[in-house]
């Protein structure tokens, strides 16, 4: 090979402290010529996978390898030969966390020198003890530490790693490190310690390290690198820079030489099942599929059987019968134990899945396409992702790794990158940059990346004129910084179930939780590279689902039985019809509020479209539009040719499914289901124009054996390629929809249970606690406030009415109401007095619990309560309270705006007002209209509204438009901005929780919105109100009723 | 013993074709430099005034020992510590 090959080097996996991607990296060694690149990141190989694939990608020898932490804390390079040498490395690395504790590593030299075969090792940089010894003028113990390495690696694996970044005594150590390495017959070989791939990356490297040590760049000093020196450097730099060493540069090349490694795991497949006697997987799984179908099916009719034969003919031909054992197995434990668990994805799209209970989808009632879940064109394991119920998940986590062991067993890591808010927060800590900008830059930005910012920063008033240096370092580092990796955290599902022991494949870690392991890779790594993985996610619907049904249960006497409703009750489409779907499981956004009085769902298929087609992109443009004016009949049902017809009927002509694009292809184009996949797929990566065409011709041809015209086929093509990255799985739809349509149907006819649940399972969905109790008081469910004597922890349903819980109440934890439930049950609390001796909470506890109201069943006011509070805090233990020392004391009562401001205070929410009920009247002149007050309007009436800002979105191609939803004591208003009144308002609608907007009104296929001119907060509006106007008598400014509404 | 120079004093120096000195020109004095003990190289503050120097300590004809600098950004050498 020859030449020199960076065998030291860090990527952006060295968290916080890399300053290039593993992609980077390898793209600059392409440009210098370098024909290998190792990849030693410290105590881990989470960037391996990436670093591996663009490298072979790049025709780049890939050479894995680690950074070590010692148990000293000094540092050692290790590098993969083979196999082994790899299975030793993930080995090293595991135990060293495990010894290490948390985020740390620390290997010590038994296990060093139990897992040596199969390394290459290299003693390291200026933190490598060697070189530190050298440093610290031991000779002879540096020399005694290096004939040990050369035992435990032998001669030809051990080798003495020189550095030199033109430090002071880089020369001397360098010259004493060879002189040693000579008379002990060691070879020596050159590295750069590289941290970033060119040397303009220091910058970020310098606020990596400022983020990693939570400093700033004016103190760091020490902590820093002393220049600019650790970039990937040429063969030439390298050559003269070891002029005296020549050897020490051909010897990086003789070791890339040795290195001979792939990352390919598809025969360390999932575990065998344990079978019953006589049988073999696929015969067992057959059993089940028609045991199982007798339940789905009644009568099991003759498709049924055709399809279920078509599938496990297929499953068995791609050996997938264990897998599907493995995932019934634990759908079955969730049955059994009571764990609301549901299978996702295109998993519904298989008739085996559905009889062995892993999803809720027939297939064949919704003309599912089971090509799109497996088909043998296919490489790799297909996923089968569950939705577990949030609360109950657990459970079922800890049923896998007991069965399958822990070997055998992990979770997968979830890399936790650097976006816009974390990056203006870290970026800016470390520059210095004072903390008030560093807030309203973060408040301000739409955008959930931080790749624009510069384009972003530009459009703020506040600050499109800032020039200086560090403003400019500030933006353009936010910039670099995007997308890089800031620390690991646990997938929400995944697990990784393997038939060898997983850390021979990949190193673990363990985390937070006790005897649970995480892999260093992310689920995309674990893809690529071949492993079989579960998901198990947590899906908080399903809780609440759960949880109402409890409730329903507990309130009413019913059991419901959701498996048995009927799917085409007209008062649950009609909620759905009239965008009532605050709470609604996948239609509750603003963008499906706007799409629902438009797509009218009338029917389960109908929900399933829905759920579908509200997704960002151009698909809206070419299909999503199309559709709604087709179903509206605003447009005629066309279709390009009968052929397509009886596939896209379904959806009016237009095509929505990715299932649809593979029948398409077979139908149209005489693809075999596996190859019209292998299209779609195709289609939706990024390909080149040369890819297309080809894909283009074989298409057309295809037609035209069909009989299909060569411009239609044109056509027809066109349609699937323009869609195919953006459009939707049908299967994945379908099974969302059915749980959409349960928790419509909780909320059609159980609102009061539906509402609690969903305010317990917080926080989810798309709206916070106090839309929701909103929401509830207009479909007449009571809210009653907390009650020391009444309330749980959770919130609870008491005739028909919603109960606060504890839960809201800031300082007021679990182990808290636990307390205060179990005292209740010695009796009531009389007094707030015998509350604080009998229970002793902290101090910030109990205000909270005044201000939300707990106590005003007493018949004192907040403030008297607060007031007392001081007094019996006061108090000394045994020592009595007497009336008579109570001085009387005259305080004023709260007015009704106090009494809100200390409900949110102390809940984040008001089980009594909304804030603009008791703002009304400050800005009731003007003619500033309630939210319910627009609907009756004709479109193009100019108006004046106001309410608190519960959602804001910018999506990234409605081309600068902000949509706003207000909510003010009627109800919700939806708000559009175009860009230039954005740009002149951003601040106020950022920043100000309460906004005044004056607008026209648009109304259209039954949806209303206000299209914004100007707007002010509502304070500016209430201000001007006051000085316009004399001001007349506010009862919001009047004593509200300090105790509880019955 | 060293001195460390309140402000560095600037000098011209010649470099050979790798960028190492040769000989300095201090106080209208010429002097050879006739060995280099170390050579290092400074880069910092780039977020407020960038400084990048490559050091050099060297010996010249006189026998001074001296450490010199070049100051990338202008290309200006300059005399920092003298040595006893």
């Amino acid at each position: 090979m020859g030449g020199y090959v960076e065998l030291h080097c860090h990527s952006s996996f060295s968290l916080l402290d890399g300053a290039s991607s593993p992609h980077e990296l390898v793209s600059r060694a392409g440009k210098l010529g370098m024909r290998a690149l190792a990849i030693t990141d410290h105590d881990g190989l989470y960037g391996a996978v990436r670093f591996y694939k663009a490298a072979r990608e790049a025709e780049i020898k890939p050479i894995i390898g680690a950074e070590m932490t010692l148990k000293n804390g000094c540092h050692l390079t290790l590098i993969a030969q083979n196999k082994t040498g790899y299975s030793n490395l993930c080995r090293l690395i595991s135990q060293g966390h495990i010894t290490g504790g948390k985020a740390r590593a620390a290997v010590d030299w038994t296990t060093l020198a139990t897992l040596s075969s199969g390394l290459i090792c290299l003693s390291g940089c200026r933190k490598g003890e060697i070189g530190g010894l050298l440093l610290e003028e031991r000779e002879d113990k540096a020399t005694a530490l290096a004939e040990k390495y050369l035992k435990v690696f032998g001669r030809e694996n051990f080798f003495v790693e020189l550095q030199h970044h033109y430090l002071p005594d880089d020369d001397r150590l360098c010259y004493q490190l060879v002189s040693m390495a000579r008379r002990l017959g060691i070879g020596h070989v050159a590295s750069n310690n590289v941290h970033y791939a060119t040397a303009d990356k220091h910058r970020l490297q310098d606020i990596l390290v400022c983020i990693k040590n939570r400093t700033t760049l004016d103190e760091s000093g020490r902590l820093r690198r002393p220049n600019y020196e650790y970039y990937l450097k040429s063969q030439h730099e390298m050559s003269r820079l070891f002029s005296d060493y020549p050897e020490a540069i051909a010897n990086t090349s003789v070791i890339a030489e040795r290195c001979s490694l792939d990352l390919e795991f598809h025969e360390y497949r999932f575990p065998d099942f344990s079978l019953p006697q006589g049988e073999t997987s696929i015969s067992y799984l057959r059993k089940l599929c028609y045991l199982g179908a007798e339940e789905r099916y009644k009568p099991v009719t003759e498709q049924v059987k055709s399809q279920l034969e078509h599938e496990l003919g297929v499953i068995d031909r791609m050996n997938l019968a264990g897998y599907f054992l493995i995932v019934w197995d634990i759908m079955r434990y969730a049955r059994e134990n009571g764990i609301p668990a549901q299978g996702r994805g295109s998993a519904a799209d298989s008739i085996v899945a559905y009889v062995l209970g892993i999803t809720r989808v027939d297939p064949i009632r919704h003309n599912l396409l089971f090509e799109r879940f497996l088909n043998e064109g296919m490489k790799g394991t297909p996923d089968i992702d569950v939705d577990i119920s949030t609360n109950h998940r657990e459970k079922l986590i800890q049923y896998v790794y007991q069965k399958y062991g822990q070997e055998h067993t992990a979770m997968v890591a979830n890399v936790v990158t650097f976006q816009a808010r974390n990056a203006i927060r870290d970026v800016g800590k470390a520059l210095g940059i004072p903390i008030h900008i560093i807030d309203r830059l973060g408040k301000s930005v739409d955008s959930y990346s931080a790749s624009n910012l510069r384009d972003e920063a530009a459009e703020m008033d506040e600050f499109k004129s800032n020039n200086s240096l560090p403003w400019q370092h500030y933006i353009s580092l936010c910039q670099e910084i995007a997308d890089f990796p800031r620390h690991l955290s646990i997938h929400v599902g995944g697990m990784l179930v393997s038939s060898c022991p997983l850390v021979d494949i990949v190193p673990l870690e363990p985390a937070t939780a006790p005897g649970r392991v995480v892999t260093q890779w992310n689920k995309d790594d674990i893809e690529e590279v071949g492993l079989i993985k579960v998901d198990l996610l947590g899906l908080r619907m399903l809780s609440l689902i759960y949880d109402a049904v409890e409730l329903v249960e507990k309130q009413h006497s019913i059991r419901l039985d959701l498996d048995a409703i009927p799917l085409d009750d007209p008062k649950v489409y009609d909620m759905l019809c009239r965008a009532d779907t605050v709470g609604v499981f996948q239609v509750e956004s603003r963008a499906q509020m706007q799409t629902l009085p438009k797509s009218k769902p009338r029917c389960l298929d109908d929900l399933v479209v829905e759920v579908a087609i509200v997704r960002p992109g151009p698909l809206q443009g070419n299909m999503v539009h199309p559709y709604l004016r087709r179903k509206q009949g605003k447009e005629k049902v066309s279709y390009l040719h009968t052929r397509l017809e009886p596939i896209l009927k379904e959806t009016l002509g237009v095509i929505l499914f990715q299932e649809q694009v593979i029948r398409v292809a077979v139908d149209t184009a005489g693809f075999s289901p596996a190859e019209a996949d292998k299209l779609r797929r195709a289609m939706g990566k990024q390909r080149s124009r040369e890819e297309m065409e080809e894909m283009r011709q074989r298409f057309v041809s295809g037609a035209r054996n069909q009989g299909i015209d060569n411009t239609t086929a044109d056509k027809v093509f066109d349609q699937i390629a323009s869609f195919a990255s953006f459009g939707f799985c049908k299967s994945h739809a379908a099974a969302f929809a059915r749980t959409c349509y349960e928790s419509a149907y909780l909320k059609a006819y159980y609102s009061a249970e539906f509402y609690c649940a969903l305010l317990n399972n917080q926080p989810m969905g798309f709206y916070s606690p106090e839309v929701i109790i909103n929401d509830a008081k207009r479909h007449d469910v009571g809210i009653m406030p907390l009650d020391i004597n009444r309330s749980h922890y959770s919130c609870t349903v008491e005739s028909g009415r919603i109960r606060l819980g504890f839960r809201y109440v800031k300082g007021v934890g679990e182990a808290t109401s636990i307390k205060i439930i179990e005292e209740l049950q010695r009796g009531a609390f009389r007094s707030l007095e015998d509350f604080y001796l009998r229970t002793r909470p902290s101090r910030e506890a109990v205000e909270n619990l005044v201000l939300a109201g707990g106590f005003d069943g007493f018949g004192l006011s907040k403030r008297r309560l607060l007031w007392d509070l001081g007094l019996i805090m006061k108090q000394q233990p045994g020592e009595l309270l007497l009336a008579i020392d109570k001085p009387e004391v005259s305080l004023p009562q709260m007015t009704q705006i106090e009494e809100t401001a200390a409900e949110y205070r102390a809940q984040g929410l008001s089980s009594r007002y909304h804030p603009m009920q008791v703002l009304r009247q400050r800005i009731s002149r003007d003619g500033v209209l309630k939210s319910s007050e627009i609907g009756s309007l004709l479109s193009g009436t100019r108006l004046r509204t106001a309410g608190y800002v519960v959602a804001r979105q910018r999506p990234a191609t409605a081309k600068g438009m902000v949509f706003l939803t207000l909510e003010d004591e009627t109800g919700l208003t939806n708000v559009i901005i175009k860009p230039q009144v954005y740009a002149r308002y951003r601040q106020v609608i950022g920043l100000e929780p309460l906004v005044m907007v004056e607008g026209k009104l648009q109304k259209k296929d039954g949806i209303a919105n206000v299209l914004a001119e100007r707007f002010s907060s509502l304070r500016q509006e209430a201000q001007r109100q006051r000085s316009q106007y004399p001001s007349p008598p506010d009862p919001a400014g009047s004593p509200g009723t300090g105790t509880a509404e019955a | 013993m060293t001195k460390l120079l309140n402000k560095p004093e600037e000098i011209t120096v010649k470099t050979n074709v790798e960028g190492t000195p040769v000989s300095i020109v201090r106080k209208g004095k010429p002097e050879q430099v006739k060995g280099i003990y170390q050579r290092w190289r400074v880069a910092d503050e780039w977020w407020r005034q960038e400084m990048a120097r490559d050091y050099f300590r060297i010996r010249t004809s006189s026998g001074l020992v001296c450490d010199i600098y070049c100051d990338m950004a202008s290309n200006r050498w300059y005399l920092s510590r003298i040595h006893d």
